[in-house]
């Protein structure tokens, strides 16, 4: 079941404060970065904001089987290779 | 020659981790004054690191970045002291904040990265994907963004939502224009008002984005992120990038009322609210706005036209002046 993920993601912020966006399969994902978001995911601690301003946020939304799940993820805990799946249009 | 090297960036190191030890204990003591700071640091260090395209902050120093064959490297180092000179010749400010902290850049952070930030504790630039936007230390408007944060941080210590975000942003968008202005010696005429032009790359000019932000027409097509202008169109719950635009709007068209060169006269309003005990974390454009008020009038007792040029100003971006008191 949980191979049948999709995550959607939404990058929000930055110096420019432009939107970009992009989804992947679970299944595409490298199992330890898959791993550290599903952590983050499932986290009932809050995550607090990275400090400071221009920061990029990830709002993240995993559908399944089961459901919607969806969690602002700071960029500084954000898996590298989960945040390079989004693109700018412009 | 390699040992003299790396006998000089250990001392440098521990100078700098001295210097920041003796602020930290400053700091703690309530002594902030500049003329006690200023004996420890009159002119602050600053350091460049490079991160080679990784995240790790913050990255390998630099050793002699005025001298580097790495642009980026001395372009962060030129112009982060071009903001030191700008602060302490326009504001009288000592670093940012106001007691000689070392001002730490971090470049080549990640690999074709689209941003720069403040952290909290120091700068960080990307190269940008060399498509929508190029290296970021190419724009001094962006590096004078950038370096204001960390005096917002030590100043009014806006906080980063709703109205205090967009002020927060906008603070930073106002003193990165003024600084590119003043290192052009321009005049409020002669300014293009123009946040991020300098960093625009071909797949965007291509399309005709000129900027990515601008004070004179916030909603412009040429903007690659258009903004309001009006309080009336403000954004509930919008990002702090998009809001900024009422309030830098009124800083534009408050220079532009005054005349001359920004820094002058509404630069010195705006740095007056920024730094007013009365400024604070929570602080609503309105607020803000009424401090600017204050101090045209406090500042420029002779020279009526800057209180009429800053309280007009804010009164056509939709914050008359029967909002709020100070």
């Amino acid at each position: 079941m949980k191979d049948q993920a999709r995550y959607f993601i939404e990058r929000r912020g930055g110096f420019a404060g432009l939107k970009a966006s992009g989804s992947i399969d679970g299944d595409a994902l490298d199992p330890d970065d898959r791993q550290l978001l599903e952590t983050l995911l499932e986290s009932t601690e809050p995550l607090a904001a990275d400090p400071g301003a221009d920061r990029y946020t990830y709002v993240v939304t995993r559908k399944n089987a089961l459901g919607s799940t969806t969690r602002e993820i700071p960029e500084s805990v954000m898996p590298p290779t989960v945040a390079s799946v989004v693109t700018t249009e412009i | 020659m390699r040992d003299c090297v790396a006998v000089e960036e250990a001392w440098r190191g521990l100078r700098n981790a001295q210097t920041e030890a003796i602020q930290t204990s400053l700091l703690a003591s309530g002594i902030t004054t500049l003329q006690v700071a200023g004996i420890l640091a009159s002119v602050p260090a600053i350091t460049v690191y490079d991160c080679k395209n990784t995240r790790s902050l913050p990255g390998s120093p630099v050793s002699n970045p005025v001298r580097s064959t790495d642009i980026t490297a001395k372009r962060a180092f030129d112009t982060t002291r071009g903001v030191v000179d700008f602060y302490r010749q326009c504001f009288d400010r000592n670093s940012v904040d106001d007691a000689g902290m070392t001002l730490m850049s971090s470049i080549h952070y990640g690999v074709r990265y689209d941003n720069a930030f403040w952290n909290g504790a120091q700068m960080t630039y990307g190269d940008g994907d060399g498509q929508i936007f190029l290296d970021f230390t190419k724009a001094d408007d962006v590096i004078g963004h950038e370096l204001t944060h960390g005096v917002t941080q030590f100043t009014a210590g806006l906080d980063y939502s709703d109205e205090p975000g967009a002020l927060n942003e906008s603070v930073s968008d106002v003193f990165g224009a003024m600084f590119y202005q003043w290192r052009r010696k321009q005049t409020v005429a002669q300014a293009d008002w123009l946040i991020g032009a300098d960093l625009m790359g071909p797949a965007a000019r291509t399309k005709g984005y000129a900027c990515l932000r601008d004070m004179a027409q916030p909603g412009s097509r040429h903007c690659l992120s258009p903004q309001p202008s009006h309080y009336r169109d403000y954004i509930p719950g919008g990002d702090p990038h998009e809001n900024s635009g009422i309030p830098n709007h009124a800083f534009y068209l408050a220079a532009k009322a005054i005349g001359g060169r920004s820094w002058e006269q509404a630069g010195k309003v705006w740095y007056a609210a920024l730094t007013s005990p009365k400024a604070y974390r929570l602080m609503t454009m309105a607020e803000f706005a009424a401090l600017t008020r204050a101090a045209a009038g406090s500042l420029f007792t002779n020279d009526i036209n800057v209180y009429r040029g800053v309280d007009d100003a804010w009164t056509r971006v939709g914050i008359p002046s029967d909002d709020i008191s100070v």
